[in-house]
């Protein structure tokens, strides 16, 4: 019973701590308006140029395997809702390994919250909002009413499993020196390959892609789920996004016992 | 003498850019993964059409062609966040009261690096072109011409870039300038795929913007070479570069008096 309250009580203050940085980090974005503005365009835009790029392919060659235009659409409306909601609640998400390499961890161990999620939270960008609103945009105009809780579903997922993929390639940084670069380079690389056509690939690509760096599970296997649902789809999905999760803690964790305080001092801003 | 300076910039930072190899390596690693997923996509469209030829592009060529593009587009690095940035922080300071001009100096101390992160991108690009799609079919004798005619369009890309970043202090953000300004290229430029694919009014406009004479004519001349285009090209490139050049400078100049110092 007192094991139970005690999860509960942390429940309840870690959706306090979440609820409050919510609150400063729109705040801080509200503060630099024309900054936030300009970076909300620019994500939007950057999607938008993306998916006229997909038109133009489309255009010349209609069917890639049996992929149309619209499957494109689903694919980029996941993944960009996937993409912005994971950059605007878990904004540090890609940013683990620099917090580790800079010594930032620190400010996090001092505080009695959770070090990963608390470290995940701090940081708000205004460009994934671009993402999340071209996301939703799309979805309702490419999708049927009666798709949208599913898409709600799997974009939340997808959300779960990026953000898992930012931990794993952050946590990196405990077991291998200067790998800022080695981070940002497989980030973009989990990204970048999210939001291409998944049913492209054969043999050893198609195990690499689906089995060893599951990232078509960020987008391509929920664009599937959406074109035929299926329960077993559904099931997948949520066991991929378990395991992914668990891996991405575990590996923190794990790798927390080697942090070695650098002791900086700055002011987390 | 104002040659040789900026001579000796330019044989420092090449020096310098093999400090940073693994960087460059990383990058091209990434190139190579776009090289790969396009070279799926295009298999699979290639394997559609029976007779093995897309707007005289064979599949090698198309991927190959891709290869090339990237491997000019990533060379150059952040010139616009770098620019923007010290023109926004004022760090510009540092450079204003040396015996130099900032833009030109700007260029010299990064293009060692590019042509570092271009051969380093072709090598590892080209190797996973070669391995997924094979080799293509190209005339030694060309390599020479084309290594100008790339290395022109990275000095356009370098130009283009330095115009933006300069103009980043006016919005205050250099990222979404970069961000916006690579997207451009890789559609309209013809990065990601050969402008001959486009619908014919849209590729009609794309080929005579800039965009199209940094990674678009290299590539396609390298693939699919003509001494003719190649000479066109080439005066037209250069024409481009000269006149962003007076444009920066202006701009420059203009915008430096916008730079307020703090001393301290």
């Amino acid at each position: 019973m007192a094991a139970k309250n005690t999860i509960t009580h942390k429940l309840i203050s870690n959706i306090k701590v979440f609820w409050a940085y919510l609150i400063i980090n729109l705040k801080t974005i509200l503060e630099y308006k024309t900054s936030s503005i300009i970076q909300f365009i620019a994500m939007f835009f950057n999607d938008i140029v993306w998916i006229s790029f997909w038109w133009i392919f489309f255009a010349k060659f209609p069917l890639i395997n049996d992929w149309t235009y619209h499957d494109l659409l689903i694919l980029w409306s996941i993944g960009a809702m996937g993409y912005g909601l994971s950059g605007v609640f878990l904004g540090n998400r890609h940013l683990i390994g620099d917090i580790i390499v800079q010594g930032k961890l620190d400010y996090y161990l001092a505080l009695p919250k959770n070090v990963l999620f608390h470290s995940l939270i701090t940081r708000m960008p205004a460009s994934p909002f671009g993402d999340l609103v071209f996301g939703i945009i799309l979805a309702i105009l490419t999708l049927q009413t009666t798709q949208l809780p599913l898409f709600l579903l799997l974009a939340i997922m997808a959300t779960l499993i990026l953000s898992s993929f930012g931990v794993i390639i952050g946590s990196l940084s405990f077991f291998f020196q200067n790998s800022e670069k080695m981070n940002t380079t497989l980030w973009n690389m989990a990204v970048g390959l999210t939001l291409y056509p998944t049913n492209v690939y054969e043999g050893l690509a198609k195990i690499v892609l689906f089995v060893i760096i599951p990232v078509g599970f960020v987008a391509g296997v929920p664009t599937e789920i959406i074109r035929s649902p299926s329960i077993e789809g559904i099931a997948t999905m949520a066991f991929v996004t378990l395991v992914i999760g668990l891996i991405a803690i575990i590996l923190f964790y794990t790798g927390l016992k080697r942090y070695e305080s650098g002791n900086l001092l700055y002011v987390n801003s | 003498m104002s040659i040789s300076k900026y001579y000796f910039i330019t044989k420092t930072n090449f020096k310098n850019s093999f400090a940073y190899f693994y960087d460059s390596l990383f990058s091209a690693i990434f190139i190579a993964l776009i090289v790969f997923v396009f070279a799926n996509i295009w298999t699979v469209v290639f394997r559609a059409n029976p007779t093995g030829v897309i707007n005289g592009f064979t599949l090698q060529s198309m991927v190959w062609y891709l290869v090339v593009t990237e491997a000019i587009l990533t060379s150059q690095g952040r010139i616009i966040i770098q620019i923007g940035n010290e023109m926004i922080t004022g760090e510009i300071a540092n450079y204003l009261n040396k015996p130099y001009n900032y833009l030109f100096y700007k260029y010299f101390s990064t293009i060692g690096s590019s042509i570092t992160t271009f051969l380093i991108t072709i090598l590892v690009g080209g190797l996973t072109a070669f391995i997924f799609v094979g080799p293509v079919q190209i005339n030694p004798i060309i390599l020479p011409l084309i290594a100008i005619s790339c290395l022109l369009g990275i000095t356009l890309h370098f130009t283009l870039m330095s115009v933006l970043g300069i103009f980043a202090l006016w919005i205050e953000d250099a990222h979404s300038l970069a961000w916006l300004y690579q997207k451009v290229v890789l559609v309209i430029g013809g990065t990601l795929a050969p402008l001959d694919i486009f619908p014919a009014w849209l590729s009609a406009i794309c080929l005579v913007l800039p965009f199209s004479f940094i990674t678009y004519y290299p590539a396609k001349l390298f693939v699919l070479f003509n001494l003719n285009e190649f000479i066109q090209v080439t005066i037209i490139q250069i024409a481009w570069i000269v006149g962003a050049i007076i444009f920066a400078q202006i701009l420059f100049k203009v915008i430096s008096k916008r730079v307020s110092i703090n001393g301290g």
